[in-house]
């Protein structure tokens, strides 16, 4: 029956199936939230349960009891296994994006730099004299902050599509483009994922180790761990 | 694109971490705005979780994935807060002042499509989304969705002509291509 149906266009089809994958700082956030809810609905199903079993309790553990007698020795020892059993309340973590402003003798790279750098055609040092274009006339910290994220998501589209080196080319521009990098964890932790994708593992578990150092308290560890942890 | 990435029961971080862009994905293909897909994406494995205990390792796992994506969709757009969405809709934040040329133009185009896929009833851009992205059978569509087989073909015919016309309509509108 299929056959009687007009295929799609090809090109529509292609353009359809080229999916921008999320940004990485997302995937973490996502990934952590997911695991605190996992965690915190288990335990909050615990106490609704403990809640139940002390109501039920009450009602049948005295028949011949006067009803408000035994109504008021259950609430008794629901409050009791409630304070002692119920968990504590979790965690909340609150994510805010932070963005950390450059040291004003930054360069400040955009798509043009980024180009430059990419051609080999010499480095962001000459800060001293900006290009001329109208974004690089009065660079921002959201103009770097793009310009990182373009090699950024080249590089993560190569990493989903199986193609690490070409992830490793990207990250490795990132870094000699962008010295004092916005999204320098992000780029780390794809670094590691990329290693792992190309089967070097000792590099892999090397650079995992040095950001564990460097950023113990990122969002990205999770990734991190993740690839080290799909290590044959 | 593989619809049988895993084939035994994996545990939930190893589904989030496999198929975080896929689910992504597959919500922006169902309408959802970019503001809510992370809350999306947050529920819909939530409740993967909640029937991990029922997936069938002999299946695909990412039909299995849709169905909850399609409901969680769906809930989504049924709520009347929720339906001024996607039609010419700006897509994902691409930073204009820095892409390049070609960027920007798949990113156009992409933006095209994706307001086409989205003039298209939710049931029949389902089918559509997982018979013609996913490659996933007509067959195994109508017993993921619930439906009979000749429905989920007539949804992917309608599905397919209503692209068809939406891409012609708003290239034409936009003066483009």
């Amino acid at each position: 029956m299929s056959e009687s149906i007009p295929p799609l266009d090809p090109d529509l089809l292609g353009a359809l199936r080229d999916a921008e994958p999320a940004p990485a700082v997302v995937r973490a956030r996502a990934r952590q939230r997911l695991m605190s809810a996992v965690g915190g609905v288990g335990g909050g199903s615990g106490g609704g349960g403990g809640g139940g079993a002390a109501g039920g309790s009450g009602q049948s553990m005295a028949p011949g009891m006067p009803r408000a007698i035994a109504f008021v020795l259950g609430g008794v020892v629901g409050v009791g296994l409630y304070v002692a059993l119920a968990p504590a309340p979790a965690a909340r973590v609150v994510y805010v994006d932070r963005i950390v402003p450059a040291p004003p003798t930054a360069p400040l790279a955009t798509a043009a730099t980024v180009t430059a750098v990419a051609a080999g055609e010499g480095s962001t040092a000459g800060a001293a004299t900006p290009p001329t274009t109208p974004s690089a006339a009065s660079p921002t910290g959201a103009s770097q902050l793009s310009a990182e994220r373009i090699l950024l998501d080249e590089a993560r589209a190569a990493i989903a599509q199986g193609d690490p080196a070409r992830a490793l080319d990207r990250l490795e521009r990132h870094r000699r483009t962008f010295p004092v990098p916005l999204l320098g964890e992000e780029r780390d932790a794809m670094w590691v994922q990329a290693l792992v994708k190309a089967g070097r593992y000792d590099e892999a578990r090397s650079h995992a180790a040095a950001f564990r150092k460097r950023s113990p308290d990122s969002l990205f560890s999770s990734v991190v761990d993740s690839a080290i942890d799909s290590i044959p | 694109m593989n619809g049988a990435a895993s084939r035994s029961p994996p545990d939930l971080g190893a589904i989030f971490d496999e198929h975080f862009d896929y689910v992504w994905a597959t919500l922006r293909r169902l309408g959802v705005r970019d503001a809510d897909r992370e809350d999306l994406v947050h529920e819909v494995f939530l409740k993967v979780h909640g029937r991990l205990a029922d997936y069938d390792d002999s299946r695909p796992l990412r039909p299995w994935l849709f169905g909850f994506a399609y409901r969680v969709a769906a809930d989504h757009h049924r709520l009347a807060r929720h339906r001024i969405e996607v039609l010419g809709a700006p897509g994902d934040a691409a930073d204009d002042t820095v892409a390049a040329d070609e960027r920007v133009a798949a990113l156009e185009e992409r933006d095209l499509l994706l307001s086409a896929l989205h003039t298209i009833e939710l049931d029949r851009r389902a089918v559509l989304v997982m018979h013609d992205i996913d490659d996933v059978s007509v067959p195994e569509i109508a017993q993921m969705l619930d439906i009979p087989l000749n429905t989920a073909y007539s949804r992917l015919r309608l599905a397919r002509g209503q692209l068809g016309a939406a891409v012609t309509r708003l290239r034409i509108a936009r003066g483009a291509r």
